[in-house]
């Protein structure tokens, strides 16, 4: 009965239980990973990676931040590190990323096409761009703790944002009305 | 920078409401003031939400694979006792010193190696002197097996073909003079 016992393994603190970690943070963390890697697959192995290192490194965790900050700290960079062996090997072999057309705007609703849409789009952008949009957009994190997690100054995060929302725009199809209400981006800041 | 310029600047920091007192102060004022400015900080408000529920609609079907859990534990489990953060560490420090010391050994070889090619050259051939001799040109093309010897004979140029192996051979009769060469 593996499933009701508690875990406990020397690594890990009595503080941080990891059926509570999962229970609270795995299926956001998992979003987020899919948003960031744009696979599912590969989200579920950056997820399981990201509790490991956590565990492992419980005791450095000071409570200075939310725990979920922190394990997306870890997941952050496991991301960055997964997407630049892609890169390398997106050199040598064929592209590992799945490429997907948008469903056509006919066959499913106006919302699921502009998820569907803006998934395919989000996956065309660098990842640094793609990393700010989903800080900002899907984390909902603030400027601050976005230049925080990324290691850079708040006018960067801006000046990236920016760029980052200007290229997705040209990324979406013309029948996404998303962005049609939005004339912030059409000034730099 | 103008205000509307200044107030785009601050716009995300405002939403956030992370703004010093000044600067809020600012904000709010020029928001007041300002259509164009407002109805920027208005759609980038509806710009963010529409792109959280998209960005939720996106990711609405995955969901944490059932053995989780066990991955998690199997992962620690195997994890080699030893390996704790110092030993990462050191790892790490070698990987650091080891990458920028390879790049600078290539390229002091690179170096290296240029400069000795630039010295073992050959001297440049001294001034060409003409063949004394019987004059000829001989053409061999270097992708060719047949060689061609030019020679004149009375007024005349005379092709013959020879092969490589026989050029040596082909000798030119004393009477050939060195004449001024002639198409």
């Amino acid at each position: 009965m593996d499933e009701v016992q508690p875990v406990s393994t020397p690594m890990q603190p009595a503080s941080l239980d990891l059926q509570d970690l999962i229970d609270s943070h795995g299926e956001r963390l998992l979003r987020s990973a899919c948003l960031l890697c744009g696979d599912e697959t590969e989200a579920q192995d950056l997820v399981q990676e990201t509790f490991v290192q956590a565990l492992k490194s419980a005791h450095r965790f000071r409570g200075d931040s939310a725990i979920y900050t922190w394990l997306h700290g870890i997941l952050l960079n496991l991301c960055r590190r997964h997407l630049r062996k892609q890169k390398r090997l997106v050199f040598e072999e064929e592209p590992l990323l799945k490429e997907s057309s948008p469903p056509s705007p006919v066959d499913e609703s106006d919302r699921d096409f502009c998820a569907a849409g803006l998934a395919v789009a989000l996956r065309k952008l660098s990842p640094e761009h793609r990393e700010v949009i989903v800080l900002r957009y899907y984390e909902e994190m603030k400027i601050e703790e976005i230049a925080r997690q990324i290691g850079a100054s708040k006018g960067t995060v801006k000046s990236r944002l920016h760029y980052a929302v200007r290229h997705l725009e040209k990324l979406l199809p013309k029948e996404m009305n998303l962005f049609a209400s939005s004339d912030t981006y059409h000034q730099k800041p | 920078m103008t205000h509307c310029e200044t107030f785009h600047d601050l716009l995300h920091e405002l939403l956030d409401g992370s703004l010093d007192a000044g600067p809020q102060a600012f904000a709010q004022l020029h928001l007041g003031q300002c259509d164009s400015c407002r109805r920027a900080f208005l759609a980038e408000q509806a710009y963010a939400k529409a792109m959280k529920r998209s960005l939720e609609q996106a990711t609405a079907g995955v969901s944490i694979r059932l053995q989780m859990r066990q991955d998690v534990i199997r992962a620690l489990a195997a994890t080699p006792a030893g390996a704790n953060t110092w030993q990462h560490g050191w790892q790490g420090l070698v990987r650091f010193l080891i990458r920028p010391a390879g790049a600078a050994a290539a390229s002091i070889g690179v170096i290296l190696l240029f400069f000795a090619v630039r010295l073992h050259r050959p001297e440049p051939a001294s001034q060409a002197t003409p063949p004394s001799g019987p004059y000829v040109w001989v053409i061999t093309a270097p992708l060719q097996t047949q060689t061609h010897v030019f020679r004149r004979h009375n007024d005349t140029i005379e092709d013959a073909v020879v092969s490589s192996a026989s050029v040596g051979s082909a000798s030119l009769s004393d009477d050939d003079q060195q004449p001024s060469p002639k198409r």
